[in-house]
């Protein structure tokens, strides 16, 4: 998939009635999506080499990437858009943090799995994360097997 | 060599800046934020107020 298809160099689109009818739309579309299609994933980090680290680590563990997005407004888009089974969200991104991010994205998909990715992780940010409802929280500079895992476990946890 | 003090001075005061730094982060390891993941997912979800200290 090409960058411009996954997201990247341009606006996924915001807030708005046209979008929560795609919203819909893709509700219908995962109703009746087979049983043994690839669970998506949507990837959002500001950088572009983390994303594609990030992207094959997914694509490791049988998920399909379907979007990425390389700011906070962009990875919300495109989570409306998608409505993907998994997202990979950096807490520091431009535009909305990944904080402002997972806070909304729970507020309107209650059961939405979001793992969130970082390069520090201080206690207080872990915390608040936790709280908002992130499924787990990895630091970027763990192995890459031990992000494979958590990625797994997630998945398979309801 | 007035120069050179200086350099090495500031060089130490930036040493000390990141430490100071480093520890204020409190940063946890993989582990130990896994830990605080399994102690919310066995509280509902919740934050049950053992562990989160303030930043120091």
């Amino acid at each position: 998939m090409s960058e411009k298809g996954r997201g990247i160099g341009h606006s996924a689109g915001t807030h708005c009635g046209a979008a929560k009818t795609r919203y819909s739309i893709r509700q219908k579309e995962r109703a009746v999506r087979k049983s043994g299609e690839k669970p998506t994933v949507v990837i959002a980090d500001d950088e572009s080499h983390v994303r594609t680290y990030i992207r094959a680590l997914a694509t490791r563990v049988n998920l399909e990437v379907v979007g990425e997005a390389s700011d906070g407004e962009q990875a919300i888009a495109l989570y409306h858009l998608h409505q993907p089974d998994l997202l990979l969200l950096d807490v520091n991104m431009p535009l909305k943090t990944g904080e402002q991010v997972l806070k909304e994205v729970r507020d309107e998909f209650p059961h939405a799995k979001v793992i969130m990715l970082s390069s520090v992780a201080d206690r207080e940010s872990v915390e608040t994360c936790l709280d908002l409802g992130a499924a787990h929280y990895i630091r970027k500079d763990c192995p890459p097997e031990e992000i494979q895992s958590i990625i797994r476990k997630t998945m398979e946890s309801a | 060599m007035n120069k050179r003090f200086d350099l090495k001075r500031m060089l130490k005061e930036i040493e000390q800046d990141e430490q100071v730094s480093l520890k204020r982060k409190d940063q946890l390891s993989q582990a130990e934020i896994g830990r605080l993941v399994d102690r919310k997912q066995k509280h509902g979800g919740h934050n049950d107020g053992g562990g989160a200290g303030p930043v120091l």
